[in-house]
């Protein structure tokens, strides 16, 4: 019920109260109003006015009846009169009293109409009292005029005389009879004047006994007179009076107010009649509204009841109290648990509790539904017969309106078949779960398991390969290589693929460049296409920033997987492989990848099983080309992880297109590649075709970039060289065509690299319309900053030329020193670092120290992990390589106790491992391994490790033999007496140098001491002090430690002022010629490879001298004399600058093999700021 | 309407309305008890019959109106002037006090006409109380002020007076023989006493002993000296405990009383037969008194 309806309902609700209540109290008033006694007291009134006129009346007539003298008697009945007077006064009094409202006016009226009436009594007590005075004169008159008469009789007077008086007395008694009688003004008067008359006449009776009686007559007149006359006035007096009129006014004011008051009441009355009316219809209308509601709610009941039966129907239903007293219970529930219904009202759930869930499970329920909550779970109970069901049960409170649970219902339904086939299916889902898991335990462990061996595969064919010279042999081994890698690619699928089918692959995002990722292709797949001699060609939008975020690792792999397809099945034609930007917004863009190519082509019903696991095109297919087929279903898996879509369109025997779409973020990269000024590049192009040259020189010029073009090699090279010379700026940029006459573009690069003369190394960028296997095995990075592919548009190439610049500038231009390598030259750098290896295998053991040997590395083995953290708590290790699984300590722990032994200075730690999985690399880097390198392990992979870990110890110089490719040998057998390493070290780890200079040495001292004892025989001292002391500097610098120790001696006697005799140079002799015999042994155990490289060696080094006309031993001395006081200077000063300028002294210096080695002391010393020294040992050299 | 109204509504409101009902049921019944009746009710009587005999309304404390209008005296005394409360003697003799209502008006000199008026004269005047002293003595009697309060929902003054005054008009008296005779009763009087009621006409009595009650309805000239102005015309009854007669209590027996009313008013005296007669007609109006609580005095007693 919505907010709406519920204000209505209570609104309507509170109207009819409201209604009610007025009704109720309206009652009392409609009682008092209705009641007649209002009126009934008018008429009560209005009848007593009536009745009191009346009786004023009466009192009138009877007063009047005294006055005209009585008859009966009047007086009782004025009595009475008055008492009804008084009664109905005292009436009208109470009326009065009880009249409400405002009758002031008629009040007042009343009361002097009550006190008027005390004057009405006392004018009838008047009138009454003159009444009684007037009877008796009148019963008096009879016996009062017969004495009169008798004592006129009496007198003595004549009869006639007597008559007369008598008369007299008689006329005077009827006159005063008739005014008694008939009271008049004019009766009055004539008694008067008969009284008058008889008084005179009185005077005139001469018998006394008459005039006696005459006044007794008199007299007695005299008072019926007078009482006549008191009635009289009083009755006059009892007319005046106002208590009529006063009577008259009440009444016509209180009739007055009666009409007043009746209009009110009607008023009132109508008023009161509309109330009730509205009130009565307003809770009519409230009766109406409820009515309305109760359709609804009876209309909502029959629904409600319907749904109750559907929900019989369906399910099992309870309702308890609050305290869990069954109240209800439906068909359903005493079908489906057996008891009747008696059994169940009244009792708790617990009838059917199964016992099967825990304890706190139930507790769960009341604590959720006496909060008010839904409670859901699946239960299991007990039917009666002590069967088990379950079911899937839905406990709701019912809340009052104080939110107090008033009961409480439980639906239920019926899942035991379910929950069998639940069971079931868990069971089966387990078990599947389990072959799953070991499925995977299968996958991972085979994975180790194959890689050791592979591991082994690898990298003893890649020892074997370089310790043999035969041909036939190498290409086996390259053979073996192969396989290898492709055994390596497979099994690496395979671990993809399950990984994917456990949905365990994950997508990195991790910064990346795209040109890298798109250059590694390149160099990858380049080789299969050049094999198949198809143009490889890459079209990638210049729009898609180079700094992604994403995954490269997954990129690369789709895309060489696509690319690889596409050669695969491609005879001729071309491979295009092309990115386009699609989409770009906020911080992501989208790019859409694809490979063209011109194969077989694809059918429409090829296509739809395409992306499916373990398919390829077909059946055919798969023996005509080979492969797993797995490829493409991970590469959609890989593009669907990282967001995007992947698709083919395909015309069969015409070519496809994979294309795919992948979103990254972007990234903001650190360090912007710097961007190099235009106007600053110069360009030298040389290339023997000179339409190719001009349309270089048009993109370029139409850049804004300065160009110059040579035709031929030997001109170029003549140009860039000589540059500075003819006072032009030096060359930033050397653009060469790869084949051309006379010296190919290699040639040219090595010719350029090798020049020291030049003031500036120019990047060098190699242009060629034909890929292909020379070129890819020809490619050194040392020489060459770039290859590209013709044709290339202006951007591209400049872009190109832009990176090259930046990449060459940079190596000059950095503070550190490892910027100060070349190339190729930092692994030098590395020479006598000690590296520990953890490897419980033992062929992994003499896999990785073999691959580690050529480095000139001390390298101490160790067999598991806690060997290792034993080796290093006792000696110090600029890098550890840790197999992870190990037995005693795996690598993990070790690498926790290591990190926990908190050593001055804890070397880096690479893990080994064969699970390539990116959660195990994730672990190893978690618990605090800097890195981590995959069995089989890579050589160069290890080689870029070494690289990146190993703090530089020494710097050395480049010589031109460090410039040769890396063919020929390197690695130099051990020799008695000589120490390697020391050798290496003090060499700068340039092997050939030092089988150059053992050779040498063994050259200059096959003769042993005899030069010396000649010298000692002719007694030339000095020459012979002169000739200890080199073979003392060389055979230090050589690691001849023990021919050192004896020259040591010697020049100790020397030193002692004792001549040396033969017999003090014989232990030198011998050790002289052991030494010197090894290492003969060796070179001639080598004679081959040292003749090609003397005779490579011969070569470059003529050429280099063709290219370097302007440098001569004098132009170098020069160089050194400006050389050595500067770096003295800074020496002095303690200023660490000095180490851009050693390089640059071991340069000049290496024709010098003594000082040399002293300017190596130099630099060694200054890297460890150990200046003093350093300036010490420069001294020395200077003074030389 | 109702039963629809019952059918659709909650409880709460059924019980309104039952309710509702209920009120209308009863409110007629309300308007009968609400009309009360007006006519003096026995508490005031009572009120009025203690305050009667009650010494503590008088300045001395020593009297009350029973002190001179004593019931076993017909509402009167057996002396010529009764003493007031100061200890004087009254102007008039003490009259007595029966049918109240069959008198015009109350006093011989200046006289009132609400019993009420004359009871707050004889308090005032006879008893030395002013009104306020009335006040402060029933004020003090918790259960007279409590009747009063009943009565008059207040205590006053005035409702001492009222009281008085429906408790003197609850006074009545019995039939007498007179009464009987006139109602019909030939045999009620004897011969020479019918003989007296003729001469009573006839000598002119019945003009100012006028009416059945024989008198109070005139006021005539003193036959006594003393008094002067008019006096009320007592009503003659139960004149033997009301001796000695006139308002100075000058005659000491009915005969002499007779005798000198005829000698002042008739031209020929009565007889000492006639006197007689008439006495006997006189006395032949004795009636036993009562107030509203039952009879007070017998007749013939003495």
């Amino acid at each position: 019920m919505n907010m709406n309806t519920k204000f209505w309902q209570k609104l309507s609700t509170a109207i009819l109260w409201g209604c009610i209540a007025g009704l109720m109290l309206l009652f009392p008033v409609m009682v008092y109003l209705l009641q007649p006694t209002s009126d009934i007291e008018q008429k009560d009134i209005r009848h007593e006015i009536q009745l009191q006129k009346n009786i004023l009346s009466q009192l009138r007539a009877e007063t009047a009846l005294l006055t005209s003298g009585h008859r009966g008697d009047p007086r009782g009945e004025i009595l009475s009169l008055l008492d009804r007077l008084y009664q109905s006064v005292y009436q009208v009094d109470l009326h009065l009293g009880n009249v409400r409202g405002d009758i002031k006016d008629a009040s007042r009226s009343w009361e002097r109409y009550a006190n008027s009436l005390d004057q009405v009594q006392g004018v009838i007590l008047n009138v009454s009292s003159a009444s009684a005075l007037y009877g008796l004169s009148v019963t008096q008159l009879e016996s009062v005029f017969l004495q009169a008469e008798t004592e006129l009789k009496g007198s003595h007077l004549p009869e006639n005389k007597v008559k007369d008086y008598d008369l007299r007395m008689v006329k005077m008694m009827l006159i005063a009879l008739r005014y008694a009688a008939l009271p008049s003004d004019s009766t009055r008067l004539r008694l008067e004047a008969e009284i008058e008359q008889v008084l005179t006449d009185a005077e005139s009776v001469p018998s006394a006994q008459a005039k006696k009686a005459f006044k007794r007559a008199l007299r007695y007149v005299d008072g019926l007179m007078t009482s006549t006359q008191r009635i009289r006035d009083n009755a006059v007096s009892l007319t005046e009076l106002p208590s009529y009129y006063h009577l008259d006014s009440f009444d016509t004011r209180f009739e007055e107010w009666v009409t007043k008051a009746q209009k009110q009441q009607r008023q009132s009355r109508w008023t009161l009649l509309i109330a009730v009316v509205l009130l009565i219809s307003a809770v009519i209308i409230a009766l109406i509204r409820l009515k309305f509601t109760q359709d609804r709610l009876l209309k909502t009941n029959s629904t409600l009841a319907a749904y109750k039966k559907a929900m019989d129907e369906h399910a099992i239903v309870s309702i308890t109290d609050p305290r869990g007293r069954i109240e209800y219970v439906n068909e359903k529930f005493i079908d489906v648990s057996g008891f009747t219904e008696p059994e169940l009202i009244g009792s708790t759930h617990k009838i059917v509790n199964s016992g099967v869930h825990p304890k706190g499970f139930f507790k769960t329920l009341w604590d959720q539904v006496l909060r008010g909550e839904t409670w859901h779970r699946e239960v299991c109970n007990r039917r009666k017969d002590g069967g088990l069901y379950w079911v899937n049960a839905t406990v709701v409170p019912i809340l009052n309106d104080d939110g107090q649970v008033e009961s409480i219902i439980s639906v239920r339904t019926d899942i035991t078949a379910i929950k069998k086939t639940e069971r079931a299916l868990t069971a089966e889902k387990e078990r599947a779960e389990v072959a799953n898991k070991a499925k995977s335990d299968f996958l991972a462990n085979m994975s180790h398991e194959i890689r050791t061996p592979m591991n082994a595969v690898i990298g003893m064919s890649h020892l074997a390969r370089q310790s043999t010279q035969d041909e036939q042999v190498i290409g086996y081994i390259d053979k073996i290589q192969y396989s290898a890698q492709n055994l390596l690619s497979i099994i690496n699928d395979i671990l993809d693929f399950s990984k994917i089918e456990a949905g365990r692959l994950d997508v990195e995002q991790i910064p990346f460049r795209l040109d890298n990722v798109i250059n590694h292709l390149a160099d990858i797949a380049s080789v299969k296409a050049n094999e198949k001699n198809l143009p490889l060609l890459f079209d990638i939008d210049d729009r898609i920033p180079q700094g992604l975020l994403g995954d490269p690792l997954r990129l690369g792999q789709v895309l060489l997987n696509i690319v690889n397809n596409a050669i695969k099945f491609t005879e001729k034609g071309e491979v295009v492989v092309s990115g386009q930007l699609l989409e770009e917004g906020g911080d992501f863009i989208q790019v859409r990848f694809s490979v063209r190519d011109s194969g077989i082509g694809l059918s429409n019903e090829q296509i739809g099983r395409l992306f499916q696991s373990f398919s390829q095109a077909d059946t055919s297919t798969t023996r005509q080309y080979g492969g797993t087929g797995l490829g493409l279903a991970i590469s959609k898996q890989l593009v669907e992880l990282m967001q995007g879509e992947i698709g083919v369109h395909s015309v069969e025997g015409e070519g496809s297109e994979f294309f795919f779409t992948i979103r990254f973020k972007r990234h903001q990269e650190e360090s912007v590649a710097e961007q190099i000024d235009l106007s600053s590049i110069r360009v030298l192009a040389v290339d023997d075709d000179a339409t190719s040259l001009n349309s270089v020189r048009e993109l370029l010029e139409s850049q804004g970039v300065a160009i110059e073009t040579e035709p031929d090699a030997p001109a170029g090279l003549n140009r860039l060289v000589n540059a500075s010379a003819m006072g032009e700026e030096p060359y930033t940029a050397l653009l060469v065509d790869w084949q051309m006459p006379i010296m190919d573009g290699f040639e040219v690069a090595k010719a350029v690299r090798n020049n020291s003369a030049l003031p500036w190394q120019p990047a060098i960028l190699m242009l060629t319309a034909h890929g292909g296997e020379d070129l890819q095995r020809r490619i050194n990075h040392n020489l060459i900053d770039g290859v590209l592919l013709k044709p290339v548009t202006g951007s591209h190439l400049l872009n190109a030329i832009q990176q090259a610049v930046v990449k060459r500038s940079r190596t000059h231009q950095g503070p550190t020193i490892r910027t100060l390598f070349r190339e190729g030259d930092e692994i030098n750098a590395l020479l006598g670092a000690r590296l520990l290896i953890a490897e419980d295998n033992l062929i992994n053991q003499e896999v990785i120290s073999g691959l580690l040997e050529s480095y000139g590395l001390d390298i101490t083995i160790v067999n598991n992990g806690r060997e290792a953290v034993n080796a290093l708590q006792q000696n110090e290790f600029d890098l550890v390589f840790m197999d992870i699984q190990m037995p005693e300590l795996d690598g993990l722990q070790a690498t926790e106790q290591i990190l926990q032994m908190r050593l001055p200075k804890t070397p880096p730690i690479i893990a080994m491992t064969a699970h390539a999985q990116s959660e195990d690399v994730q672990h190893c880097l978690s618990v605090g391994m800097q890195d981590h390198i995959a069995k089989p392990i890579d050589p160069e992979k290890l080689k870029e490790k070494l690289i990146r870990w190993i703090e530089p110890r020494v710097i050395s110089g480049y010589s031109s033999d460090a410039l040769k490719d890396t063919d020929g040998i390197e690695i130099p057998c051990y020799l008695p007496g000589v120490n390697i390493n020391k050798a290496m070290h003090s060499l700068g780890g340039n092997s050939k140098l030092l089988m150059k200079l053992m050779a040498q040495f063994c050259n200059d001292y096959q003769q042993g001491v005899e030069p010396a004892l000649e010298l000692m025989a002719t007694g030339d001292w000095d020459t012979l002090k002169r000739w200890l002391h080199t073979l003392k500097g060389t055979s230090a610098t050589l690691g001849m430690e023990d021919v050192a120790q004896r020259v040591e001696e010697i020049e100790g006697m020397y030193f002692d002022h004792l001549l040396p005799s033969n017999e003090d140079l014989r232990p030198l002799n011998e050790e002289l010629l052991r030494v010197i015999n090894s290492v003969s042994d060796c070179m001639r155990s080598k004679a081959q490879m040292l003749a090609e490289a003397d005779s490579a060696s011969e070569d470059n080094g003529n050429f280099a001298a063709s290219l370097m006309p302007s440098l001569s031993r004098k132009d170098s001395d020069e160089r050194i004399k400006e050389l050595i006081p500067a770096i003295a200077s800074l020496l002095e000063e303690g200023d660490p600058e000095v180490l851009d300028l050693l390089p640059e002294l071991l340069e000049l210096l290496q024709m010098d093999d003594d000082k040399m080695s002293i300017a190596i002391q130099i630099m060694e010393h200054a890297e460890i700021y150990e200046f003093d020294e350093a300036l010490s040992l420069l001294n020395g050299l200077s003074y030389e | 309407m109702i039963a629809f109204s019952l059918s659709g509504v909650g409880p709460q409101a059924r019980i309104a309305l039952l309710g509702l009902m209920f009120v209308l049921i009863l409110a007629p019944l309300e308007k009968l008890q609400a009309n009360t009746p007006i006519s003096a009710n026995p508490s005031v009587l009572k009120l009025g019959k203690l305050i009667f005999s009650d010494l503590r309304f008088s300045a001395s404390g020593e009297t009350a109106c029973s002190s001179c209008h004593r019931p076993e005296k017909g509402f009167s005394d057996s002396a010529a002037f009764s003493r007031k409360d100061d200890g004087t003697p009254t102007v008039m003799s003490t009259p007595a006090l029966f049918n109240m209502k069959q008198k015009i008006g109350y006093f011989s000199s200046a006289p009132v006409y609400s019993l009420e008026e004359a009871v707050e004269r004889c308090l005032t005047t006879n008893h030395g109380v002013s009104i306020l002293d009335i006040y402060v003595t029933l004020k003090k009697d918790s259960s007279l002020s409590q009747i009063a309060t009943k009565s008059y929902g207040r205590v006053s003054a005035g409702a001492v007076f009222k009281a008085l005054a429906a408790y003197l008009q609850s006074i009545k008296t019995s039939d007498s023989r007179y009464d009987r005779y006139l109602n019909g009763e030939i045999s009620a009087l004897t011969p020479s006493e019918q003989t007296g009621f003729v001469l009573f006409e006839k000598k002119g009595c019945i003009h100012c002993h006028a009416g059945r009650a024989l008198g109070g309805m005139v006021y005539q000239k003193s036959v006594s000296d003393r008094a002067k102005g008019r006096v009320q015309v007592p009503r003659l009854r139960n004149l033997s405990v009301t001796s000695p007669y006139f308002s100075d209590g000058s005659a000491a027996t009915l005969a002499e009383a007779i005798r000198r009313m005829s000698h002042l008013n008739n031209a020929t005296p009565v007889t000492e037969q006639e006197l007689e007669k008439i006495r006997l007609f006189l006395m032949s109006n004795e009636s036993y008194i009562s107030d509203f609580e039952g009879p007070i005095r017998y007749e013939y007693e003495h």
